[in-house]
């Protein structure tokens, strides 16, 4: 193990090409990783950077190139083979099973006991060990269902030291943190590297790249564009290679005379769909001409709260005003009257695009129309009218430069941020009042980024009142007029663009506010 | 009339008519916990009907008999293994596919076999209190298996969340596999026992609905086996009842026996209405598990 | 064109391979493929007579196969089609025993009472999946015995007729006329369900591509999440999409118990023209078009099967098998397009048409 000739190279994978249909993935890439170092790998959505990985780690297998561990090839049949080999990775989707505890979570496949019997005992016993060494804090008995993020993230950790894991990858694992348990994360990663593992870390964070690696891979489409050092780069650079280009989008900080007030919500209430409370007394109001970002840690009740506003669930408590007009929608038992959202004049662009925002299998031009296919021009009489769905559709495929231009091909054959496209289209071309937007770039290119902002710009330019609900901080601090933090279920505070930190917003969402920031839950 | 004898006919008859149900719910329970929806449990207990039969009509031996039912039950569940694991086709289209397979296959070697295309010779059969208890302490060493071995943790893992168990490096496939063919296997006992315990004989469509009741049983036992054993229990009294009830009810009051046939299949849908939202299947029964796609 | 094209190769490849591996079995059985699949072919096609003999073994088919295809595309799998079939036939056939009209008003009648007894049973799930999310298949699957019992006990009790068969037969007015006169085929018992059928295949194909209802109940089976977002009712659309399938089925046992039968028989079973409407949507791709093709098929399959079991000595069971083959291929398009990969690859670059 020790001593590699190839002056402590301890991973190479070499020419990975892998190819998902007619999309190539990954193009002949080349990572080297030091034994002991923490690696970053960057790049923007859809570089490759978790295919690469999942190469690695066996779970995909590649139509080309080779992997090498300590200078030897090895075929990585299936992730069995990668963990027998000290290879552990944390997906950026949690890999956890939630009706089952923790300590079962961490020891499946490598069960304490006999062919006959599992020792539970044993199982959480050991865990508590690992867990206590690490400072970890979890309670192996527990049930991972109900655990919170943050817990989720630290069971995955588990999962690896349980394996004895030295290379340990990290995909995109600081998405769901706060910039303070970011914090927490990383001390978790030096202590990890002194006691001399290896560390593959995936991000796009360019300052958290900057703060924990040693060494950068830059992926850019699929292809490796650089290996630094992170002494000897700056962000800068990271950020140009990643690009392809220069500068970044900065946004017009242009502020508008704002309007009379559009929205008016007060004392909202509802629950999740496990019936537990989900929003628990959120007051705000948004003018017209404002942006107001919502800014917290997925699960505080960023769903409900565009779900209630847009009458896709009902209101247990409080009420909501569309220009002064009541349109509460707190009939309980009854159900909820369908596509208000819509008759309101109210645009949505749902947080996740596959589950509510499109129909996969359903041709651009039907997506182009969901919400007022029984409206004119597209229908009359309950009969579709083919005609103007297909003129609609080129129409808005020409305004917002949807690729392939082709109204007929099925959404799902579309990239993430044309796919996303579709949605702001339509939803913009509502000539809507009122707009709850929703993680509008989750998964989209830089490119489809500058232009969805550009949008939900010219839409603030043109009056509109709008409500931006984003778990990217920097996106809420880019676009918004003023900040308001969700944590709980409750708005912490509400903050003017001008007077938000990072630094603040970040306590916020953790749920700690400023005045009594030692000692709160 | 003897209340003793009334009751005690009564448990035999429940006992008698739930064995069936109860093997075959067993295997429908270890198949969706491995997260393949098993539709195919009715053709499957045909056609180990169909195999028992045979096997006891050619070596006069009924344990032999029993041997090929399981096989052939086994068998026809090797192919929806592979349709619903390999090719990752629709589960339940599958299963119906099985079905038919199942019914014209054994239609087919009836007629071919024994020239009928009603019933077959007499063969020798197994007492039904062997399969009665079987299936009782089946249903027990079923739930330490799934829920204190490590293949049974493994299981449970595979049914929730494949891609997390393929991930922790357990074989996703290999576990499904095992789990339909065990289910097939179990399904053709409940098949032999129809035909060589229950009758002594292969009759025309001898399932009759029986394995449809059994996936009514996995649902309404939650997914457990101990749950599928008192489903099982509750439509095997159901069955019974029309025996029983007849001869207790006042002079003149008649019920049509189509009545009580209805009766498990009524209180299948009734009861479900009564479970719903607090039985809840396995996170991923029905879903093909493709490594390559997210989630 | 292309786009037909490849929706036709695999149909077309799934049948030859079914009947392939039926070859096998007839072969292993120690008869001649030969001379079953030629008995096969003529008893389907063979004689005009033979011919109207497919076409009148396809109605009930056409609707089984729609009603499947229709409840598919609200994501919904009708297993159900068996009950359906006999409680619309029930209810047909009372109608066209007790009610007395001109036929211009009685046969239609009979057709509305048909399609909605098979609605009733359609409905019944449709409501417990709606209402409290209950999955169809399961309680598709208990109606289907549920109504045979119920229908043997009527046609055994309250509309017993004399004579012990059955339920009488129904009035004259109730009867489909012949479509072609006895005189041109003599024997031929071809009705005007076929015609009909073949009305109610453009229905449903215009129902589902043109009209708001039909995006609507699509969206619903494709993404109910999405629909629900659109504005469209999840719980309306399954419950009207079974009422419908079940309707359909219904029509089905309509024209078959009215005409093919003329009574429902004292010795009631299924008919198995509800599963196999299963096989018929899914060899027709779901589509009407489709289905009305498929139905052909197991039509002739089902006039031939006779013919074969006769002249070749083959079980006409092996139709049976055949067709849960045919299932088999269909669904496993892997097993299939490894055949025809190359055309595929091909397809993949020209883009995607939809309809
Ligand atoms: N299982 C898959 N099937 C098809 N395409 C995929 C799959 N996984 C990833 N892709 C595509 O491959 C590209 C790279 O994806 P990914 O590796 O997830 O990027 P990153 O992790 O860098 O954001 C993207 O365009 C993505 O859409
Ligand atoms: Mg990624």
């Amino acid at each position: 193990m020790d001593s590699s000739k190839q002056q402590n190279i301890l991973v190479e994978l070499k020419n990975i090409t892998k190819k998902f249909g007619a999309l190539i993935a990954n193009d002949k890439v080349n990572l080297s990783i030091e034994k002991g170092e923490i690696h970053a790998l960057v790049g923007e959505n859809g570089a490759g950077k978790t295919t690469l990985m999942n190469v690695f780690y066996g779970l995909y297998q590649p139509d080309f190139g080779k992997i090498y561990l300590n200078g030897t090839e090895i075929h990585m049949a299936n992730p069995k083979t990668a963990i027998s080999l000290g290879i552990g990775m944390v997906h950026q989707h949690f890999m956890l099973i939630p009706p089952l505890t923790v300590a079962e979570n961490i020891v499946l496949g490598e069960e304490p006991g006999n062919f006959l019997t599992y020792n539970k005992s044993k199982a959480i016993s050991e865990v508590q060990q690992i867990s206590e060494k690490h400072g970890l804090n979890v309670d192996p008995a527990a049930l991972v269902s109900t655990l919170s993020v943050g817990t989720e993230q630290r069971v995955e950790i588990l999962k690896l030291l349980y394996r004895r894991a030295s290379i340990l990858i990290f995909d995109e694992p600081t998405a769901v943190l706060t910039p303070q348990e970011t914090k927490d994360l990383f001390r978790i990663f030096n202590s990890l590297k002194k006691e001399g593992k290896t560390i593959v870390f995936i991000s796009h964070k360019l300052k958290e790249v900057m703060e924990i690696s040693d060494r950068i891979t830059v992926m850019r489409q699929g292809k490796t564009v650089g290996v630094l050092v992170k002494e000897k780069t700056s962000e800068a650079e990271i950020a140009r290679l990643m690009v392809g280009r220069d500068v970044l989008f900065i946004p017009d900080k242009e502020v508008f005379p704002k309007g009379d007030v559009v929205l008016e919500v007060q004392n909202l209430q509802a629950v999740n769909d496990r019936h537990l409370p989900a929003l628990q007394g959120v007051s705000f109001t948004v003018k017209a001409g404002e942006i107001l970002g919502v800014a917290g840690v997925a699960g505080n009740g960023q769903t409900e709260l565009a779900e209630v506003l847009t009458g896709l669930r009902s209101v247990k408590n409080g009420k909501i005003f569309l220009k002064g007009q009541d349109v509460t929608q707190d009939s309980p038992g009854e159900k909820i009257k369908l596509g208000i959202a819509h008759i309101l004049g109210i645009a949505h662009v749902p947080e996740d695009r596959h589950k509510r925002g499109l129909i996969l299998d359903f041709p651009v031009a039907y997506n182009l129309i969901l919400g007022s296919q029984n409206k004119l021009p597209f229908s009359k009489n309950l009969i579709l009218d083919s005609q103007a769905i297909q003129n609609f559709a080129k129409e808005k495929i020409v305004e917002f430069d949807i690729r392939p231009g082709n109204e007929n091909l099925p959404a799902r054959y579309l990239s993430g941020g044309n796919q996303q496209k579709v949605v702001i289209a339509r939803e913009f071309s509502r000539d809507p009042s009122f707009l709850v937007i929703s993680q509008p770039t989750r998964g989209v290119d830089v490119g489809g980024i500058e232009f969805i902002h550009h949008q939900i710009l010219s839409m603030k330019k043109k009056g509109k009142a709008i409500l931006l609900i984003s778990l990217e901080l920097d996106e809420i601090l880019n676009l918004s007029d003023r900040i308001a933090v969700l944590y709980n279920g409750k708005i912490m505070k509400i903050l003017e663009r001008a007077a938000a930190t990072e630094e603040q917003l970040g306590l916020l969402m953790a749920g700690i506010s400023e005045y009594s920031s030692t000692e709160k839950s | 009339m003897n209340t003793l004898s009334v009751v005690r006919d009564f448990t035999a008859t429940t006992f008698r008519l739930s064995t069936p149900i109860i093997f075959a719910a067993l295997g429908g329970v270890i198949s969706e916990r491995s997260g393949v929806v098993n539709i195919g449990l009715e053709g499957m207990m045909l056609i180990g009907a169909f195999g028992a039969t045979v096997g006891s009509y050619y070596s006069h031996n009924p344990w032999i008999g029993l041997l090929v039912g399981a096989a052939a039950g086994g068998l026809a569940a090797l192919i929806h293994a592979i349709l619903s694991i390999h090719f990752k086709a629709d589960q339940i289209v599958s299963g119906v596919a099985i079905n038919m397979l199942a019914l014209g296959s054994s239609n087919y070697l009836l007629l071919l076999l024994f020239k009928t295309a009603g019933n077959s010779p007499a063969v020798p059969t197994i007492h039904w209190k062997i399969f009665a208890i079987a299936a009782f302490i089946l249903a027990f060493l079923i739930h330490y298996f799934l829920y204190h071995t490590p293949a049974g943790l493994r299981i449970r893992a595979v049914g929730e969340h494949p891609k997390a168990a393929d991930t922790a490096g357990i074989n996703v496939f290999f576990i499904r596999y095992c789990c339909v063919i065990a289910s097939g296997i179990l399904a053709g006992i409940g098949g032999t026992y129809l035909s060589i315990s229950l009758l002594n004989r292969f009759t025309r469509d001898i399932s009759a609905g029986t394995g449809f009741i059994a996936l009514a049983a996995v649902i309404f036992g939650k997914w457990t086996p101990v749950g599928a054993l008192g489903a099982g229990l509750f439509f095997g009294m159901a069955y019974a009842l029309q025996f029983v009830l007849p001869g207790l009810l006042p002079h003149g009051v008649k019920i049509p026996p189509e009545f009580f046939n209805s009766l498990p299949y009524l209180l299948t849908m009734v009861v479900l209405v009564g479970v719903v939202g607090k039985a809840v299947p396995p996170a991923s029964d029905g879903i093909p598990y493709d490594p390559k796609e997210s989630r | 064109m292309k786009k037909i094209a490849r929706e036709i190769l695999l149909p077309i490849s799934s049948i030859f391979f079914a009947f392939l591996v039926g070859a096998v079995i007839i072969k292993a059985s120690g008869r001649s493929p030969f001379l079953a699949y030629q008995s096969l072919l003529m008893g389907g096609f063979g004689s005009l007579g033979n011919l109207a003999q497919t076409c009148l073994f396809s109605i009930p088919l056409i609707f089984t196969g729609l009603s499947v295809a229709l409840a598919y595309k609200c994501g919904l799998f009708n297993i159900g089609g068996e009950g359906q079939f006999l409680l619309g036939g029930l209810f047909s056939m009372a109608a066209g025993i007790y009610i007395h009209a001109p036929f211009i008003i009685h046969f239609p009648l009979c057709l509305l009472c048909g399609f909605a007894g098979g609605a009733v049973a359609g409905a019944i799930p449709g409501w417990l999946k709606a209402r409290y999310g209950i999955h169809e298949v399961i309680n598709t699957i208990m109606l289907n015995w549920i109504c045979l019992n119920f229908v043997a006990y009527i046609v055994n009790g309250p509309m017993k007729s004399p004579s012990g068969l059955g339920t009488p037969e129904p009035l004259k007015t109730a009867i489909p006329p012949l479509i072609i006169p006895d005189s041109v085929i003599p024997g031929n018992q071809l009705n005007i369900g076929f015609i009909i059928a073949i009305v109610f295949v453009l229905l449903v194909g215009f129902y589902l591509s043109r009209t708001v209802q039909g995006y609507n109940l699509k969206a619903v089976g494709l993404n109910p999440m999405a629909a629900e977002y659109g504005g469209i009712s999840i719980s309306k659309n399954i419950f009207l999409a079974m009422c419908l399938a079940g309707g359909l089925s219904g029509l089905g046992g309509t024209f078959y118990y009215l005409g093919d039968l003329g009574r429902i028989p004292s010795t009631l079973s299924f008919t198995g023209y509800g599963f196999e409407g299963i096989a018929v949507a899914l060899v027709g791709g779901l589509n009407p078009i489709g289905v009305f093709g498929a139905s052909l098929l197991f039509g002739s399959l089902e006039s031939g099967g006779i013919f074969m079991q006769l002249n070749a000595n083959v079980p006409k069971d092996l139709v049976t098998i055949i067709q849960a083959l045919v299932i088999i291929f269909v669904i496993v398009p892997g097993l299939v397009q490894s055949v025809f990969n190359w055309y595929r690859a091909k397809k993949e670059k020209e883009g995607f048409e939809y309809s």
